[in-house]
């Protein structure tokens, strides 16, 4: 019994101090500038990186060959890509391993956290050749800045719309509310994610003076919400954790309505179903997708190549077509279908405005624990 | 090099240093240290960010008994854990007691075939019943198709029916091993006295077979008690909106929420709770006459 | 004196719960093995033809291969770590006192007791600080520990069974304590080695809980599968899923004839 004794207190002693030793030592390894890594620029880009593999911690639909091979054959590499699901997962995976990945495709709600946090690293945007041609709205934002120096280019942007299934569902929704319609119980799917926080408050108008008060909700408007939230569950057969999940869930007809993104219309519409989208009258919420280079990764230099590829307007077009998401480069207009350029280039300034950008949550806390309180409600 | 070594082995203290040391030591850092660790971290608070400060705290042990979310979901757990178990032992009993008594030729096999399942990824079991119990999958096609019901079930998956399905059939071998190994264990002598005494064959099994299989069932139980507690993919893949589970809360904290203390101190309190549910069940097992459940829970290979 | 017998309902309802439990047990591996040969790509009844599709799909995907050496990669390091760490734990608790004996048998047995999540979330939490970043090394380390008390508790066992007066003997003899061991103990434990590390094996090929919590970077199979069911099923699972099936009827057959050539010389 002795022995027991001495070895847990042993065992505590030492793993307080381990975590102690840790808790500074959060930084990672390479927070110095890109600059201390590199190798003398003589070496020629197109071949000193063969062989390599780069790995993209991203949204689903990031890393598609459809796109990726062209940065692959250039440059002589693999590209590697892990999904996550969700903004909070994405922050949890970098902190967790943030030496295993190379570029990281943060939401704005998450840009602030990430540059705060130092887990990403700062860009030379001169190494970015398409830098001049990102749309300025995107482009100049504050939220991925830290003392003078951007984090980040911007990629895609897009919306959390409705999407139904138009077979099932034959007149277009006008509002959120369809959602609680008794009609479509059990055929509803909402994403697993805070963002639902978001959306309810837009349905309860909290939105309709002030933009930013669906991210800085007093805990009045929070109980509303969670009660909305609550009422809903009947509804839904299956909140979706992934892109691909919302996608499987349509295939099978196992929903006729959710929130999602435009990858999935695009993708199930090219199989051959006929999902459309719309944005309701309460507003929508967007989301602008930003490249950055983890403050870990061991492969800066290669990384920022990959930035520079993936902004160009050839390869902007390709994620369009692909995603169906809007892009930041308007040159790509100049490689795009008439149908296509009508969307994401002509079109694309108008919609912009009609969506109501997530921004950072202070509280990001208390909205993730009102959200596993909704999940767990029975 | 061989002669250095046996020098050195020869003091059979020395020896006994050598053979335990290297694993000693290796569980220490690589097993200890992190339950320890674990244990640690829960009593730590976190920042804004996310990131684990050094500030003593018990906030975390006190809002897991406290709030609703955490109490009702480990109650819920509870529930699913005991349907679970309930129904793997009744579905195990039958089958057991059959291979046992009932055949006598190529009892192996069969036996081996029962584990066979047991052999395959969890992740293919549980994918089977996704496929299966779909709204547009094989058992509601089927049952359209020859006319039993008109439109599909939506119940069968996404619900709390498909996820114990799934847990069901994933761990029926599981529980079935202890209670055949308890059947096969009973002395053929005894049922033949009984019989010889007059005895029916129900008063047999109530009165000889089932108190001394009871070492086995529990066993059994138990295992299919514990392993749903710490279940959280079965109810990522065939759960609804509604079947959220401990385990999967846990999940949850240490991944999107990142609130690791929170997290840590919800799975010490489980580690708690199953040493506790074991060290009860290994003496219920004692007390009907049974040996620990420790040895023989290992893979489908007799030990 | 005899009783009239009852009209026998019992053994035939008994068979029928029986039967429906094999049933129940094995039809959904059954359904997925013939739903790979499914030319569509949703799984409904009926099923319009046969088609190897599928397995041509699966094989293409790098990512799945890959998966697949790395599951193997990692069962293989695991079990050799299991059993190098397990045989030695093993002989001292069989043939040694000492301090702390029970304790040891306990811890080695706890990441089989309690739940993955907590042994996953726990050695999450601190093989970084250990220098150990969430990563296949962790992975690996992580399976090793747990594999270790596959082997300790099976050749524990089995040297329970020898008797020790035959090393005592060899000890007599002059034999130093190595040479007992390779040509005494060892030949007699050979097939509970053997048998522990086909368990440890086929152990470390299906873990996930674990897995789960240590992966970063390359997956190993299970933890692909997985992946692939969040992003959207492509029934390409089904194709990998009858391989795997096809494995482990496979290792448990050869595990089984081991065994039963192990007993047979062993006596």
């Amino acid at each position: 019994m002795k022995l027991v004794k001495w070895c847990l207190w042993l065992g505590v002693l030492l793993s307080t101090i381990l975590l102690i030793a840790c808790s500074k030592e959060e930084k990672p390894a390479s927070a110095a500038a890109p600059g201390a890594s590199e190798k003398p620029a003589a070496a020629d880009p197109k071949t000193k990186f063969k062989g390599k593999t780069l790995n993209l911690l991203v949204w689903e639909g990031y890393a598609d060959p459809q796109f990726t091979k062209g940065f692959e054959d250039e440059y002589g590499v693999t590209i590697k890509g892990t999904y996550f699901g969700s903004s909070d997962e994405l922050v949890a995976k970098l902190k967790g391993s943030g030496s295993v990945y190379d570029v990281v495709s943060p939401s704005s709600d998450v840009a602030t956290t990430l540059v705060q946090s130092s887990l990403v690293a700062p860009l030379d945007t001169a190494k970015i050749t398409s830098y001049g041609d990102l749309a300025p709205a995107l482009r100049d934002m504050k939220d991925a800045e830290k003392d003078g120096k951007s984090y980040g280019v911007p990629f895609t942007w897009g919306p959390d719309y409705l999407i139904y299934d138009a077979d099932v569902i034959k007149e277009e929704p006008k509002s959120w509310n369809a959602f609680f319609d008794p009609k479509y119980k059990g055929k509803v799917s909402l994403w697993d994610d805070i963002s639902n926080i978001y959306l309810m408050g837009q349905v309860l108008g909290f939105d309709k003076t002030d933009p930013a008060a669906l991210y800085n909700m007093t805990d009045e408007q929070l109980a509303q919400v969670k009660k909305k939230l609550v009422e809903l569950k009947p509804q839904v057969r299956k909140y979706w954790a992934t892109a691909g999940e919302l996608n499987d869930l349509f295939k099978n007809k196992e929903v006729a309505l959710a929130v999602g993104w435009p990858l999935t219309v695009a993708t199930l519409n090219k199989e051959g179903r006929n999902l459309k989208a719309v944005i309701p009258e309460e507003g929508a919420t967007g989301w602008i997708d930003r490249l950055m280079i983890s403050a870990g990764s061991q492969n800066k230099e290669l990384a920022e190549l990959y930035l520079d590829y993936a902004t160009r307007p050839k390869t902007m077009a390709k994620v369009a077509e692909a995603t169906n998401y809007n892009i930041a480069n308007s040159k790509a207009g100049e490689h795009m279908s008439a149908d296509l350029k009508k969307i994401y280039v002509t079109d694309a300034e108008v919609y912009f405005k009609r969506l109501n950008f997530w921004r950072h949550v202070k509280n990001r806390k208390g909205y993730n624990e009102l959200w596993n309180e909704v999940k767990g409600a029975k | 090099m061989s002669a250095l070594f046996s020098k050195l082995l020869r003091s059979p203290r020395r020896s006994l240093a050598l053979l335990v040391l290297p694993p000693v030591l290796w569980l220490f850092f690589f097993l200890v240290l992190p339950y320890l660790s674990l244990f640690v971290q829960s009593l730590l608070a976190s920042d804004e960010l996310g990131n684990v400060v050094l500030r003593p705290t018990t906030d975390h042990y006190r809002d897991l008994f406290t709030r609703p979310l955490y109490r009702s979901t480990l109650i819920y757990t509870f529930e699913m854990a005991a349907i679970v178990t309930t129904l793997t032992v009744l579905l195990s009993v039958p089958l057991a007691y059959v291979i046992a008594f009932k055949v006598t030729r190529y009892k192996e096999l069969v036996y081996t075939l029962i584990i066979v399942p047991l052999w395959v990824s969890y992740i293919v079991r549980a994918y089977a019943w996704k496929i299966i119990l779909g709204r547009a999958g094989i058992l509601n096609t089927f049952l359209v198709y020859v006319g039993v019901v008109d439109k599909p079930v939506e119940a069968f998956l996404y619900s709390q029916a498909a996820v114990v399905i799934g847990l069901v059939h994933i761990f029926t071998p599981f529980v079935l091993m202890p209670i055949y190994s308890a059947f096969e264990h009973i002395p053929r002598p005894l049922l033949e006295a009984s019989k010889d005494l007059g005895a029916g064959r129900f008063t047999t099994f109530r009165r000889i077979v089932l108190p001394l299989a009871l070492p086995g069932i529990i066993a059994g139980g138990t295992f299919a008690f514990v392993l749903t507690l710490g279940d959280f993919l079965a109810v990522m893949l065939l759960g609804g909106p509604d079947t959220l589970m401990i385990s999967n809360v846990v999940q949850n904290l240490f991944g999107t929420s990142d609130d690791r203390p929170l997290g840590s101190a919800i799975g010490i309190v489980m580690l708690i709770l199953v040493l506790l549910i074991l060290e009860a069940t290994a003496r219920a097992e004692r007390a009907f006459g049974g040996t620990s459940s420790g040895e023989r829970r290992i893979g489908g290979v007799k030990t | 004196m005899k009783q009239r017998p009852a009209p026998d309902v019992l053994t035939p309802l008994l068979w029928a719960v029986a039967i429906a439990v094999f049933v129940f047990l094995y039809l959904p591996l059954l359904v997925v093995i013939i739903y790979s040969f499914n030319p569509d790509a949703v799984n409904s009844f009926p099923m319009r033809g046969v088609s190897l599709r599928w397995y041509r799909v699966m094989l293409a995907d790098e990512a799945l291969m890959h998966a697949l050496g790395i599951s193997v990669a990692i069962a293989i390091g695991g079990t050799t770590i299991g059993v190098l760490l397990g045989v030695p734990a093993a002989l001292a608790l069989a043939r040694h006192e000492f301090p702390g004996k029970k304790l040891l048998e306990r811890v080695v047995l706890l990441p089989l007791t309690l739940p993955g999540i907590v042994t996953g979330v726990a050695m999450m939490s601190l093989f970084p600080h250990l220098g150990v970043p969430l990563s296949l090394k962790a992975v690996l380390i992580g399976h090793g520990t747990f594999l270790i008390a596959i082997t300790l508790t099976q050749v524990y066992a089995r040297l329970k069974r020898l008797d020790p007066s035959i090393e005592e003997a060899s000890a007599d003899l002059g034999a130093p304590p190595l040479t007992t061991f390779f040509r005494i103990i060892l030949p007699n434990i050979r097939s509970a080695v053997v048998g522990s590390a086909l368990l440890s094996f086929t152990l470390s090929l299906d873990e996930i809980p674990v897995t789960f919590f240590l992966i970063a970077g390359d997956n190993t199979l299970p933890i692909e599968i997985w992946t692939m069911m969040r992003r959207g099923i492509s029934p390409e699972v089904n194709a990998i899923s009858t391989l795997i099936i096809a494995l482990s009827i496979g290792l448990i057959v050869i595990s089984s004839t081991l065994q039963g050539r192990g007993e047979g010389a062993g006596r």
